[in-house]
């Protein structure tokens, strides 16, 4: 059986307001190394907020999400911000580079974050490029790359920094069939080869159709659990 | 990397970068320029002042000090000893013993209160610049028995030129009055327009003729540069004895000593409000900077970038701002103040109002290496100073809401 890298126990995530909304309502998770999982709803249904959690973004109103060991409701915002650093990958639907950076640099910034050598960085951001099918555009800029291709330097991102797994909410929102059979098939390719593991929040049906499990939720519950 | 990342960030908005590099260079230039002149003003006016009529110090009687009444003289001893002390001082280059006596002078038109300065024509000319204010005819070299060299603007008010003949009363060291004729053999303008009022210049061996013995009541003391003024004049006042007081020329023109202590202190203020002038333009800016970009920092520090690399980063940005203006201004005010050095600033139009501050009507700015240090200083400050909202303002971001857009 494979190594539990997220276990989620009675998340409660509540936003208060005139009408106090419970965008994560109880969930218990339990997401095991080498997984390519789907958290899959209708907009609202609460994912997203989920996978925030999950990151370490934002802060439920109780239960717990230990990722390798470690509960990270209990930690601090700085200490947040290293784990995230050094144990989550993410991938953003608007992919969000950094516009005056080349691929290489965007992919090596965060290893730069992590304080290590520019050789590593340049052979790993290389690398990572190579294994996304973006060989020959590491000098160009996010600017000069189509959506696909960004969003491609955005997952040899999430990578660079050697995460425990991958966080992605709707990494294909913004592209086109194409760009995103490709994106999924580099995942895939990432997932089968180096076992890394994938959490999406989608309701794109090509990214659920190539999930090996989707977890649906819906009202911020999860109302089904399905290994393919 | 992050230096990279500063920079580049700084030409994204090339348009809005480029006017805030040219508000802070302008801004320099501009200090640098009202340095330059302020200090070209000043020095002149305290360069011609000292040459023309105060020296680097002067020597009195304790008494004259107290109260400048004639009978108030240096001794022959006195000066004797103060002799020996100033010949050996390498920086004293020279000094010139004066009678100076409050008296009247009268025209056939009118009559003014005066000072009578009773000069050795000869050593005045190594020690001051006043000869060379000379207008008309000259500073006693034709040796004119009893000529008198008055300033152009006490000829205009009594009347009086070149040839004219004018009456002297005034009291000696015992207290008898005297009458003397004297005849215009001079007529002199310095920059001093107050000091041309009221000061007129005789030969002092017409004055002894007169009073029948020495009267020496001055020795004005010339030093080789005009730097430490100060020290030098405590090195003399140290060896000297007795009734002689030595003062500096900040002591015996307060207000000319206050401008030039205080011309720093002002130059600071100025460059200050320009400083602050550009804080708010740089603050603006990095602003418009940091709120253009929430979604980018958002996710800098959703993926891990901590609260220290992300206020460094907003700070390196504004420091380069400086650092990239701050040499353009330096140089542009540089060029231009050498370039003024040359040709000067022809204010004629304001001559006279000038001439009441002491000053010429060209004005000739000065390098002063020291405040560039100064300004390089200041704006490095107040580019960090700069940095601090909009830095705060992005640590404030919560990466969530930021990378939504919101």
């Amino acid at each position: 059986m494979s190594k539990a890298v997220i276990e989620v126990k009675g998340l409660h995530k509540i936003y208060e307001g005139a009408v106090p909304v419970k965008a994560v309502n109880g969930i218990d998770l339990v997401i095991s190394e080498g997984e390519f999982t789907a958290l899959k709803g209708p907009s609202g249904c609460g994912k997203t907020t989920l996978l925030n959690l999950l990151g370490g973004l934002d802060q439920p109103n109780s239960g717990s999400i230990i990722i390798d060991g470690t509960d990270i409701t209990r930690l601090s915002d700085n200490q947040l911000i290293d784990f995230r650093l050094h144990h989550i990958g993410f991938v953003f639907q608007a992919y969000n580079l950094i516009p005056v950076l080349s691929a290489t640099e965007n992919v090596s910034f965060i290893m730069l974050l992590q304080n290590r050598s520019k050789n590593e960085r340049l052979e790993r951001a290389n690398q990572l490029l190579k294994a996304v099918g973006l060989a020959g555009k590491e000098d160009k800029r996010p600017g000069e790359l189509s959506g696909g291709q960004q969003q491609r330097v955005a997952v040899a991102r999430a990578l660079a920094s050697k995460p425990k797994f991958v966080l992605a909410d709707e990494p294909t929102a913004n592209l086109d069939s194409e760009s995103t059979t490709k994106l999924l098939e580099i995942m895939l390719q990432l997932n089968e080869q180096e076992n890394m593991t994938f959490v999406f929040a989608t309701h794109d049906d090509r990214v659920i159709a190539k999930a090996k499990r989707v977890v649906g939720v819906s009202d911020g519950k999860i109302i089904s659990d399905a290994l393919k | 990397m992050i230096l990279k990342v500063a920079w580049r960030n700084i030409w994204r908005s090339r348009i809005r970068s480029i006017i805030v590099l040219s508000s802070i260079a302008i801004g320099i230039w501009a200090g640098l320029v009202i340095i330059g002149f302020s200090f070209g003003m000043n020095n002149e006016r305290t360069a011609a002042a000292i040459g023309a009529t105060l020296g680097h110090s002067q020597a009195h009687h304790r008494a004259f000090i107290e109260d400048p009444q004639p009978s108030a003289v240096l001794s022959e001893a006195a000066i004797q000893e103060l002799e020996t002390t100033l010949d050996a001082q390498n920086f004293v280059i020279g000094y010139a013993k004066r009678t100076v006596l409050q008296g009247m002078v009268a025209s056939p038109k009118k009559t003014r209160a005066t000072r009578i300065i009773g000069v050795d024509a000869e050593a005045e000319r190594k020690v001051t610049t006043i000869p060379s204010y000379t207008v008309e005819g000259d500073f006693f070299e034709s040796k004119v028995r009893k000529g008198v060299v008055i300033s152009e603007k006490l000829a205009q008010k009594m009347g009086l030129g070149m040839r004219k003949k004018l009456v002297l009363t005034f009291q000696d060291q015992r207290g008898v009055i005297h009458k003397a004729t004297f005849r215009v053999s001079g007529i002199y303008r310095t920059l001093n327009a107050a000091w041309d009022e009221l000061n007129l210049y005789v030969q002092q061996d017409d004055i002894e003729k007169i009073v029948g013995g020495s009267l020496i009541h001055e020795v004005l003391i010339s030093y080789d540069k005009s730097e430490d003024t100060e020290q030098k004049t405590q090195a003399i006042v140290s060896q000297v004895n007795g009734p002689i007081v030595i003062t500096s020329w900040k002591q015996n023109s307060p207000e000319l000593g206050f401008a030039d202590d205080m011309m720093g202190i002002m130059l600071v203020l100025v460059l200050g409000i320009i400083m602050l002038a550009l804080l708010f333009g740089i603050i603006n800016n990095m602003l418009m900077a940091v709120l253009e970009r929430r979604r980018e920092l958002g996710m800098l520090m959703a993926v891990g970038m901590n609260k220290r690399k992300v206020f460094l980063m907003i700070l390196l940005e504004t420091l380069m701002l400086g650092i990239v203006a701050g040499p353009i201004g330096i140089v542009l005010g540089d060029v231009t103040v050498r370039a003024m050095m040359r040709i000067g600033l022809d204010l004629s139009t304001k001559k006279d109002g000038l001439a009441e501050l002491g000053v010429g009507s060209v004005i000739y700015p000065e390098i002063v290496p020291e405040y560039y240090l100064i300004i390089a200083i200041m704006v490095i400050t107040t580019a960090l100073i700069a940095a601090l909202f909009p830095a705060y303002k992005a640590l404030k971001l919560n990466p969530v809401a930021a990378i939504r857009g919101n």
